[in-house]
């Protein structure tokens, strides 16, 4: 099983991690944006709902949207630091990043980017995930070493259980048309509209129909793929086939449907690749070598 | 509701080794009774958003690609014309992050695709009104970061994809579909 083992240290790493990752999402948000869109293209979401519209009305203002982002950046740099208190910290950034994220889907579209993310911020707020990697450095902790283990296992179910979904989804819903017909080649070409980055790749791929006979077969695969994600947890081998396909499919979204899930690459990479041995070395080697660094200024 | 069944039950199958797995199950029995509540809670709620389809962020529905399409695809492009009269395309990954790009962008879709599509006219007005200030605060966003190259309108055009084109016809040439002023009265 995947991160049976995990150390209070390794944990904290992940922590930063993660709130790194929101650190750079959040910040080139142009947040303030959403106060200049009409107001009647806000639809709450979810959560979102249970706030009256005259408190969206009076806080969908930008000096009030940039000052939340502020507010919210500071939180996820503490939180991200592991500063004491660090649960309280911790479950306001998740507070924040839900409303954050509630906010522009509001006025957007209900998309699935970012929470598998969000999920995991959940997680690091109840799991005592500044025991290690923090400063001011703790004491001895109280938590039992699974606590650690827990918290990861948590946190890996929370990013293989959405893809499972999707797959689910699809089969139950689309299959087995959706593989054979035009769905593919259509995203292909709609989604070339996105071009964020600069790819026009769909379209090119658009003009060799092999490559799209390649890309459906693919479809497929990926979707069989996703509906087994939770089995990664138990079944290392399965583990690394689906890391072999799965990683290549985000890069190829990126490339030909200009949609790139970076946050869920990232995830992946601390979650499901034996984090606590490769975190260790990595953490032992940057010791050793400023401990080497540091003998000749004793001397 | 078959298909959500049959869903739930397809997702259950599949996390049912894991619930048979011993060192897992051993992990989780460890834990403190707060940590199990939250797991089995959060998992719920997961599972439970995914299945029900209703409004409940951030509980949602995974439904990725999960819809056939026919047809062939539409891409909208929007063009700015400055004071001048200079053409200066609106690309908005050059106002926000790519990231927050691509949400606008397909924001902007979903409201011309409702537009394009909308037979009721009293909707259509509003759906108008909503892209074209949309539209407008996209180009008043432009003209703060690009103080030099001020739009005063912006184009929208649309072209087609076609999936099963004669050979060179991949995609028509573009097709204005709106023009908005930036500028409102008064201004």
């Amino acid at each position: 099983m995947i991160n049976e083992h995990v150390r209070r240290q390794t944990l904290g790493f992940v922590r930063a991690c993660v709130f790194l990752i929101w650190l750079v999402k959040i910040i080139p948000d142009p947040f303030f944006f959403l106060a200049e869109l009409p107001f009647s293209i806000f639809k709450p979401s979810g959560v979102l709902r249970l706030v009256p519209t005259g408190v969206w009305q009076w806080l969908l203002d930008a000096n009030i949207l940039s000052a939340f982002k502020v507010f919210l950046v500071l939180t996820l740099i503490l939180a991200m630091i592991g500063v004491k208190p660090y649960r309280l910290i911790a479950v306001i950034a998740a507070i924040l990043l839900t409303v954050h994220q509630g906010l522009v889907r509001s006025f957007t579209f209900v998309n699935h980017q970012e929470l598998g993310l969000l999920f995991c911020v959940y997680a690091l707020a109840v799991f005592p995930a500044a025991d290690g990697f923090s400063w001011p450095k703790r004491k001895q902790p109280v938590s039992s070493p699974q606590t650690y283990a827990g918290a990861l296992l948590t946190m890996t179910l929370l990013v293989v259980l959405p893809y499972c979904a999707i797959g689910a989804y699809r089969l139950v819903h689309a299959a087995p048309a959706i593989f054979f017909d035009d769905s593919l080649p259509f995203w292909l070409g709609s989604l070339s509209g996105l071009d964020a980055d600069g790819w026009s790749l769909g379209l090119w791929v658009l003009r060799h129909p092999m490559l799209v006979l390649i890309l459906k077969v693919g479809f497929l695969i990926i979707t069989f793929l996703e509906l087994l994600a939770p089995l990664c947890l138990i079944l290392p081998r399965f583990l690394k086939l689906w890391l072999a396909v799965i990683i290549p499919f985000h890069f190829l979204s990126w490339f030909l449907l200009n949609i790139f899930f970076w946050e869920n690459l990232l995830l992946i990479a601390l979650l499901m690749t034996n984090v606590d041995n490769w975190f260790t070395c990595l953490w032992e080697m940057i010791r050793n070598k400023v401990q080497r660094k540091n003998i000749p200024h004793k001397l | 509701m078959l298909t959500r069944i049959i869903e739930a039950v397809l997702i259950l199958a599949v996390l049912y080794p894991l619930s048979r797995h011993k060192p897992l199950t051993r992990l989780l029995i460890s834990l403190g009774t707060r940590h199990k509540m939250f797991i089995g809670v959060l998992l719920s709620l997961v599972l439970v958003g995914h299945l029900a389809s209703v409004n409940s962020f951030p509980f949602v529905t995974w439904s990725m690609y999960g819809m056939s399409q026919s047809g062939d695809p539409f891409v909208y492009e929007y063009t700015g014309i400055t004071q001048n009269g200079e053409v200066a395309p609106l690309v908005p990954s050059r106002l926000f992050s790519s990231m927050a790009a691509d949400r606008i962008v397909s924001k902007l879709y979903r409201q011309i695709g409702s537009l394009n599509s909308q037979n009721d006219p009293k909707r259509e007005a509003e759906l108008r009104v909503q892209l074209e200030e949309t539209l407008r605060a996209l180009g008043r966003l432009h003209n703060r970061r690009f103080p030099d190259r001020q739009l005063e309108s912006i184009i929208v055009t649309r072209r087609t994809v076609h999936l099963h084109p004669d050979p060179g016809e991949y995609m028509s040439e573009p097709r204005i579909l709106w023009r908005f002023n930036i500028r409102q009265a008064g201004e």
